[in-house]
């Protein structure tokens, strides 16, 4: 008995069987009657990034995508004919369509975007004609916008696909490949803040895939704003005139070198508040487009881009860049060897153009013969003198002095004003720069960079002059002007003021009212260290900051002649980086400032690469900075930037200074 | 030293195997199906998780490793037990029940701790479903039970007739409270089946069938199931075309075994199974996979093996040396049928939608693991019919 009723089981599910899958067959495969339920993630609102006047740098819009559902073009035939159909309405060329389709980053699942800010024609015509296009939907999306690009690309960052290196992380915290996240600056710092939370929509489509109703919906939550420190016209200003200082600066050659030009190809300036360690500006060039990652980048782009490391416009060169400050280091040493009672402010020494230590037992590399610039001799030097008129002398014979005081006295100093670690900024992979040291000399002789490990006299003469295996970043070396300017406060620099909450309602178009604004974390000042700088170390060497603009033996005295002083009183330093090969082609340019000096309230520090003597070609850009932020000269107004071609692979053009005065500096010595 | 004692170590006469030996008759064929049953799971699993896990970026095999684990559990479970005298079993029972009870009992403070309902415990890396162990313990209690002592014979009088029923009562009611309907439905197949074949009388067996479907008339009647159920029932007993989450299930199911037809879509090219529009593909809804993607002739050649290991199942039945023998293989034999049965019943729309799984070819290592634990005693029975 018990197998008659196993049989007549068996029977009843093979004739269901038969029934479903070979009587019905067919009919099931004309009419797939499949009306299903998807679950529809609902995109959120990335949070908005904003100047400290409230203007949006990184908005977003509405946009209108063409998607297609990757059932309807899984067989070969059927995705070659949708393409070359789509290809013209869509103006994307088949094998790029092709590419998406292989392209493992999008969801495997859900339906394949296609085209992203497609024009309300394009959704309509392919809307339309869904008979021809099966599969083929519109949908809603959001995406990017750099209202004022390109300008605070480097700060902004940018967004992309998740990279592959970080996708276990990503998908841990619930992203899914397909999702944009930020990749570079203020987009990928604060990522968690700007996301929000995506909301779920289920919904019920036919077979075509035809919307029939929402069945539920979890809205999104968007993601909170962040306001930077960041004064966009102030910002416009230093990304403006960098661009133009270096243009000139290739014009130009090097001093008894006609047949040579510059190659002033980047370069970075910083302008930052002494008071609390905030940034007003933070330019770095060549610059590039953030714009130019909001859809995906074609080729020609991306090697443009990421080709080469070095060069790439990507390198945020104010926080990633490394150079040797040369004489801007000055001031750390002076504050060191006044500090330390090596040497009296008073104390005047012989600066014949050459020296030599005394008592220095050892060949040429222990104990090196060093020269001025331009092997000038500036005679007897006092500490004001010396940094007036940028001594090398003093420098070493100081570096030599100090090198035999036990403690290392000037590498303290320096770690004092925050060198040889990154600051702590937001912003994300800041470099550490390096402190010539026992350590840092076996840390490169262990990877063969140099052949001599042992520390020697000579590596702090040249320590003492910002030069040999001395590098900082533009970041640093504000940082410690900075905090010289304000009497020894030594701040973590910071581009970032507040998270504010979403939703801020708009006072005019592009500008949201930040007196309306919730303020959901404000970032607090940090310090990062005290210097102690008492009068009678500190006097002196501002005295000498003074005189590089003031006195007329000063380095930068003929860049300021025309500047009112009176005004704005300026202290600063030039500083001239020799490359290994000691060509002058190959000096980097760099001038650090501070103003007014009695009740600082701007730091403004240069770097031009290979582009020449500090006065000659930083000066002059610090000079033309100040001017525009005190409105001595015009400034361009801030403008909302015009449509980008999106295949364009040429840097957005920036809008030049309103004045047609050069940037064109003295080949001075330094 | 090195020299070889070559005398054998016992009389060869020793070695010879007496026509009784259980080892001889082993039941070849059966450890055939099985073996072809885990194998057709194996590629159905991999077939349909294999493009959700690629685009999700994980490894396509992870699903097949830890069937393929389960499997050798099983597997090692299974041989241990066919060397392990099943009349011996028989004393060992009630510790077995009661274990089995234990955690079914134990699992409603803990899923209540976990927050929900859950039917299986977490223990780091695996889950443990205590109620695909208790269907082979209430199997083995069961027919011990019913087959009495060495010296009864004939049909089962009431007071054991009674007893029956409460092994079945005590996992049967901890199962409704989990809820799984579909399991304790198991064990009502399960133990109809074994008093049928012991020897039930007609009238206890007619009157509690009354009774039980009073009962479930009562409770489908009185509100008391969870929203979901009422759905699966509903969407059962009334083809509505409302758009209830069971009854999309269901005709998504029924589309995507109707798009296999005769020769199926392809490996891992299920339109609907790969689609993500059929939920759980590799588990409760396997048949719908592998009939979308073999079509016809695979799903066809599934249930053969079935078939084949029904009439295995039977044999043993028949064909064992004593009363609990007979309704080990009986109780096994039930639980098969019913299971396959209701599964791929349901993914045709001829059963109403519940979470057992296909025995071996779903993926889930409790399930795959106390079948072939029972599978292991069934050979046992096998083996040991002349001894």
């Amino acid at each position: 008995m018990l197998a008659i009723v196993v049989v007549s089981l068996f029977g009843a599910l093979f004739s269901r069987l038969w029934y479903l899958q070979v009587m019905r067959s067919t009919r099931f495969e004309q009419t797939a009657s499949i009306n299903s339920l998807r679950d529809v993630q609902l995109p959120p609102m990335r949070g908005r990034i904003l100047d400290s006047a409230g203007r949006i740098l990184a908005d977003n819009k509405r946009v209108l995508v063409v998607t297609v559902d990757r059932s309807a073009i899984r067989s070969t035939t059927k995705r070659t004919q949708l393409f070359e159909r789509l290809a013209g309405a869509l103006l994307t060329p088949v094998p790029e369509l092709e590419a998406r389709y292989k392209d493992a980053k999008f969801d495997q699942v859900l339906p394949l975007p296609l085209k992203e800010d497609v024009d309300e024609e394009t959704a309509a015509f392919v809307k339309e004609r869904y008979e021809d296009y099966p599969g083929v939907e519109v949908v809603e999306s959001w995406q990017r916008v750099y209202r004022f690009a390109p300008y605070a690309g480097h700060i902004l960052g940018y967004i992309g696909r998740v990279p592959a290196d970080q996708k276990a992380e990503y998908l841990k915290l619930g992203y899914k490949l397909s999702d944009s996240v930020g990749i570079a600056g203020i987009e990928r710092a604060y990522e968690p803040e700007l996301r929000g939370t995506p909301g779920s929509q289920r919904i019920e489509v036919d077979a075509q895939n035809r919307f029939v109703r929402v069945v539920s919906e979890v809205p999104a939550k968007p993601g909170d704003d962040v306001q930077l420190t960041i004064d966009l016209s102030a910002q416009q200003l230093a990304e403006q005139t960098l661009q133009k200082g270096l243009t000139e600066a290739r014009s130009r050659s090097p001093r008894n070198e006609p047949d040579k030009r510059f190659a002033a190809e980047a370069g970075s300036v910083v302008v930052q508040d002494p008071s609390n360690g905030r940034i007003v500006a933070l330019a770095s060039n060549p610059a590039f487009d953030p714009r130019w990652f909001v859809n995906p980048l074609p080729k020609a782009k991306f090697d443009q881009l990421f080709g080469d490391g070095r060069n790439s416009p990507l390198v945020d060169r104010a926080v990633q860049g490394e150079y040797a400050p040369g004489s801007t280091f000055k001031l750390i040493s002076a504050s060191a060897g006044l500090s330390s009672g090596t040497i009296g402010a008073d104390v005047k020494i012989d600066d014949t153009g050459t020296y030599k230590a005394p008592n220095c037992t050892g060949g040429p590399d222990v104990c090196p013969t060093l020269q001025n610039a331009q092997k000038v001799a500036n005679g007897l030097t006092d500490m004001r003198k010396a940094v007036t008129v940028s001594s090398d002398v003093y420098f070493y014979s100081l570096g030599y002095e100090l090198f035999n005081r036990p403690g290392q006295v000037l590498q303290n100093e320096a770690k004092a004003f925050g060198f040889g670690k990154p600051s702590g900024i937001q912003l994300p992979d800041e470099h550490a720069g390096r402190i010539p040291s026992v350590e840092s000399k076996k840390y490169l002789y262990d990877r063969k960079v140099i052949k001599e490990a042992s520390y020697n006299p000579g590596d702090n003469m040249n320590f003492a002059v910002g030069q040999g295996i001395t590098a900082v970043t533009p970041l640093q070396l504000a940082n410690a002007y900075s905090a010289f300017a304000n009497g020894g406060t030594l701040y973590t620099a910071s581009v970032v003021q507040a998270v504010l909450v979403a939703g801020t309602p708009d006072l005019t178009y592009g500008q949201v009212d930040l007196s309306k604004a919730t303020v959901l974390r404000a970032i607090e000042i940090k310090v990062a260290g005290k210097i102690d700088l008492p009068p009678a170390v500190r006097q002196p060497i501002l005295d000498g900051l003074v005189g590089v603009v003031n006195n007329p033996t000063g380095t930068a005295y003929d860049v300021f002649k025309d500047f009112p002083l009176d005004q704005l009183p300026i202290a600063g330093k030039t500083g001239t980086a020799q490359d290994g090969t000691k060509e002058a082609v190959k000096d980097d340019s760099l001038f650090a400032s501070f103003a007014p000096y009695n009740a600082p309230r701007f730091t403004v520090v240069a770097v031009l690469e290979n582009a020449g003597f500090g006065a000659e070609a930083a000066a002059p850009v610090v000079k033309r900075i100040y001017q525009g932020l005190y409105a001595m000269l015009p400034n361009s107004p801030v403008q909302q930037a015009t449509p980008l071609d999106p295949a364009s692979v040429v840097a957005a053009t920036m809008a030049p200074l309103p004045d047609v005065g050069t940037l064109l500096g003295v080949t001075g010595r330094d | 030293m090195a020299t070889t004692d070559l005398r054998p170590r016992r009389p060869i006469a020793h070695l010879s195997r007496s026509a009784a030996d259980p080892l001889t008759h082993v039941d070849w064929v059966l450890l055939g199906i099985l073996g072809a049953l885990s194998a057709f799971g194996l590629l159905s699993i991999y077939g349909a998780r294999y493009q959700t896990l690629v685009s999700q970026g994980e490894d396509p095999y992870s699903f097949v490793k830890k069937q393929v684990l389960a499997l050798a559990v099983g597997g090692t479970l299974m041989l241990a037990l066919m060397f392990f005298d099943y009349r011996r079993l028989r004393e060992l029972t009630w510790i077995l029940y009661a274990a089995t009870s234990g955690a079914l009992l134990l699992l409603i403070p803990y899923s209540r701790a976990v927050n929900g309902t859950s039917a299986w415990f977490n223990l780091g890396p695996v889950q443990l479903q205590p109620a695909e162990f208790a269907k082979v313990t209430l199997i083995v209690t069961l027919a011990a039970v019913a087959a009495g002592g060495p010296r009864t014979s004939g049909p089962i009088p009431l007071r054991r007739f009674v007893a029956c029923l409460a092994v079945l009562a005590v996992p049967g009611a901890l199962t409704l409270i989990q809820p799984d309907l579909g399991t304790t439905l198991c064990y009502v197949a399960i133990t109809m089946g074994v008093l049928l074949v012991g020897g039930g009388k007609p009238k206890h067996i007619v009157a509690v069938t009354i009774v039980g479907l009073l009962m479930a008339t009562a409770i489908v009647g009185s509100g008391k199931l969870h929203g979901y159920q009422q759905d699966r029932l509903i969407s059962f007993v009334a083809d509505n075309r409302a758009t209830t989450d069971a009854n999309l299930q269901l005709r998504n199911s029924e589309t995507a075994i109707g798009l296999g037809g005769l020769t199926g879509s392809g490996f891992k090219e299920g339109r609907m199974t790969n689609g993500g529009f059929v939920p759980v593909a590799e588990s409760d809804f396997i048949f719908t996979t592998i009939a979308e993607q073999f079509g016809f002739i695979g799903a066809s050649a599934l249930l053969l093996l079935y078939g084949f290991l029904a009439v295995r199942l039977l044999r043993v039945a028949q064909m064992s040396g004593d009363m609990f023998g007979s309704l080990v293989a009986t109780g096994a034999l039930a639980y098969l049928v019913f299971q396959v049965f209701e599964n791929v019943g349901m993914t045709m729309g001829i059963m109403p939608i519940t979470g057992l799984p296909l025995p071996l070819v779903s993926y889930g290592g409790s399930s795959t693991v106390a079948f072939l634990a029972l599978m292991g005693v069934v050979q046992n029975i096998h083996m040991r019919r002349y001894v």
